[in-house]
């Protein structure tokens, strides 16, 4: 599991280097269509006509957007691959996980460990394909670091295992 | 004259799960807008690697 995490960082990040910010959130949609899917095909779980539309339109809706953003050339084509490639491993992470029954477990027993691993798995690709002296600091690269660990991991992991 | 007994009346109890899930989505749509920031100034891989010491480390 800590592969998936780290291939879903490192490919997603290196997608939205050539993808807008927009783009790369909106590719992110499908991954929730492709588990269900996947999950009635081997897994059992029900899938009424209702929800295969809704999945279908919602594949539809996302491909258009994106076949119309590369069209005009904003965005790019192997930025897009990238990004897609990272919600493949990320999809490849949930469907083991749902398979095996696995239990949620309590938030630091789970998230820091899978960090810490990811981060290890990470290192070093880091630090044979990058080059250290690329990093320019500024406050808008610390703030921005700052809310991806603060908001959109610790308190997003928090609401979304107070809310299940 | 008898007095009705009183029924206590169940208070209306606030849910904050629509809040819950509307925060979960602005934190995670704004994810990708820090990420685009985040990989303007570092490279993409050491990006991601400090994202999750920090957050291992947190």
């Amino acid at each position: 599991m800590s592969a998936n995490n780290a291939l879903y960082l490192g490919l997603g990040y290196t997608g939205l280097q050539t993808v807008s910010a927009g783009l790369a959130g909106w590719s992110s949609a499908p991954i929730r269509f492709f588990t269900a899917g996947l999950a009635a095909l081997f897994l059992g779980e029900q899938l009424t006509w209702r929800k295969a539309v809704g999945l279908l339109l919602g594949i539809a809706g996302v491909s258009f957007i994106v076949w119309h953003r590369m069209s005009v050339g904003t965005d790019s084509l192997h930025g897009i691959l990238f990004t897609l490639a990272s919600l493949a491993s990320i999809r490849g992470r949930h469907y083991p996980v749902q398979d095996a029954g696995a239990e949620v477990q309590p938030l630091d027993r789970q998230r820091r460990p899978e960090s810490v691993r990811g981060g290890i798995v990470l290192l070093p690709f880091a630090f044979t394909l990058a080059d250290v002296s690329d990093i320019v600091p500024s406050a808008r690269r610390l703030g921005a670091f700052a809310f991806l660990t603060l908001g959109g991991s610790i308190l997003a992991y928090l609401l979304w295992f107070s809310s299940v | 004259m008898s007095l009705a007994p009183s029924i206590a009346v169940p208070r209306a109890s606030f849910n904050p799960l629509p809040v819950y899930i509307g925060l979960f989505c602005l934190l995670w749509s704004f994810a990708f807008v820090a990420g685009k920031i985040g990989v303007t100034s570092c490279p993409p891989l050491i990006s991601a690697h400090g994202a999750f010491f920090a957050d291992g480390r947190s």
